[in-house]
């Protein structure tokens, strides 16, 4: 185990290091929140993809696709032509050219400048801290609980370091850190995930023996709506999360969009597809009766695959893929308190509260790890909502007001419908109680979010 | 059911799409000279 010790410290200490490089630079709020958009092609879509997939892609797609089979690569396949490539076309270079006429440097300050509205400001940058905040604090935990198993040792320290190591990077070097660390994060993740994809594939025989592979759940049991939900839960939603999209701020100009629209969505293809086709090949490799928990599936075949040591080397790529997107967020929630609800300009407030919202996230995941199962579960439910809260708040009215339908009592009417209805299924789900559509509730949340924009904005005019 | 080589082919589609519009040349910020217009309300 010598190995990943020594792997994962040197991996920390170099996002440490990089934090410590660019200190001087993010000295300015324009520095520390958008990089003073010095951004190149590489960099901007190295951090949007390490940013947009986290370790949940790697092992809960890899269930998916060891559960359901090759219906589950409507997933992927929506991630790369919707969250990636279709985001880049039609929203980035918009994102870019607004932010910059605007003056803007994050996302709520776009719309309350876009609509003369600091209250719209205020109210957008608390919807994003809260959800966020809920977000992060699942990513910590999934990504603690992974590396205290691997290594051995207590979850609340784990949390502790990997929170804290992220929380001093973020605080230094605000955006400059955050794409740096992101850009090796995503070297390290896609290599991981190629690896992998590479070995699974000689060990199964090819791309034509995982067409064949049985899956873990009989095709009458594959529910073919869930599927398609959570395709659009993880590829539509991108549109509206603020981590993402002021990745688009970070950029001189919309041409550095433009090239970089074929490596992001390389990136993805890289990513995801590897993720879901590992996730192929672990069902032809294992027996379901061997696995028991699907989301033991990536695991088991990484061991199988790599053996012991590999397979502690690749928790690195695990590691990294969730804390590239952790402190994406811990940047986000800092800015959306400090600068957009609070409506301070300081660097230093900034770096504290960036560094104060990461710490946050990271007690919220340990007090949940140490709740009692069934509360946890109930409570991690909720916290699941964060993507979907934040997502609901969001999509609609960033996508509408970027492509020109822009009317600022339908961003309130949207926000609003989109968020509580995605809260009302988080509390469902965390209380089991059944709504409607309760395999539907992302698709439902955007639909019942787009059709309060589309009254709201017909009855404007 | 979706076939593998279906869901593949979608995917490097949009690679393919994804390189070529970065590498295509020509007018590469179109519209109106400024993004700030048009609030509903």
């Amino acid at each position: 185990m010598l190995v990943t010790e020594s792997v994962i410290t040197a991996y920390l200490a170099a996002s440490l290091a990089l934090g410590a490089v660019f200190k001087s630079k993010a000295d300015s709020v324009k520095g520390f929140l958008v990089a003073n958009r010095e951004i190149g092609k590489w960099l901007l879509a190295f951090t949007f993809g390490a940013t947009y997939f986290s370790s949940v892609v790697i092992v809960v797609g890899g269930a998916w696709a060891y559960m359901w089979g090759t219906d589950s690569l409507l997933i992927p396949a929506l991630n790369v032509v919707l969250g990636a490539l279709a985001t880049f076309i039609f929203l980035g270079r918009r994102v870019n050219r607004l932010s910059i006429e605007l003056d803007a440097l994050t996302v709520p300050e776009l719309f309350g400048r876009l609509y003369s509205s600091r209250g719209l400001q205020r109210l957008m940058g608390a919807m994003a801290a809260v959800g966020l905040t809920l977000y992060a604090a699942t990513v910590v935990s999934s990504a603690s609980a992974m590396l205290a198993s691997v290594l051995h040792l207590n979850i609340a320290l784990v949390a502790a370091v990997v929170a804290g190591v992220m929380a001093v990077y973020v605080a230094m070097g605000g955006m400059y850190s955050v794409v740096w660390t992101d850009t090796l994060q995503g070297v390290i993740m896609a290599s991981g995930v190629l690896l992998l994809l590479v070995f699974s594939l000689s060990h199964v025989g090819g791309l034509a023996a995982l067409a064949e592979a049985k899956p873990a759940l009989p095709p009458g049991r594959v529910d073919r709506l869930l599927i398609l939900d959570l395709a659009l839960l993880t590829s539509v939603a991108v549109w509206g999360l603020p981590q993402l999209i002021n990745r688009f701020y970070t950029a001189s100009s919309p041409s550095v969009i433009k090239r970089a629209t074929g490596i992001a969505t390389l990136f993805a293809f890289i990513v995801s597809y590897g993720s879901f086709l590992s996730g192929l090949a672990a069902a032809r490799i294992i027996p379901p009766g061997r696995v028991g928990d699907p989301l033991k599936a990536i695991p088991s075949l990484v061991h199988l695959l790599f053996g012991p040591v590999g397979a502690a080397v690749f928790t690195a790529a695990v590691l990294a893929a969730a804390m590239s997107t952790a402190d994406s967020i811990a940047l986000t929630v800092g800015s959306s308190i400090v600068y957009d609800v609070a409506g301070r300009r300081d660097t230093r407030l900034l770096r504290l509260a960036s560094f104060a919202s990461m710490l946050a996230a990271a007690a919220i995941a340990v007090l949940t790890l140490a709740m009692p199962r069934s509360m946890a579960s109930a409570v991690t439910a909720v916290f699941r909502t964060g993507w979907t809260f934040t997502a609901g708040a969001f999509l609609v009215p960033v996508a509408a007001t970027v492509l020109g339908y822009r009317s600022r009592a339908a961003v309130l009417a949207s926000s609003a419908v989109g968020a509580l209805t995605a809260l009302a299924y988080g509390v469902a789900k965390a209380l089991h109680l059944a709504l409607p559509l309760m395999n539907l509730s992302f698709t439902v949340t955007v639909a019942a979010s787009l059709a309060a924009y589309a009254a709201s904005y017909a009855a404007a005019r | 059911m979706l076939p593998l080589s279906l869901a593949l082919g979608i995917g490097l589609a949009a690679v393919i799409v994804g390189i070529a519009y970065s590498l295509a040349s020509g007018e590469e910020e179109p519209g109106p000279a400024s993004l700030v217009e048009g609030v509903g309300d």
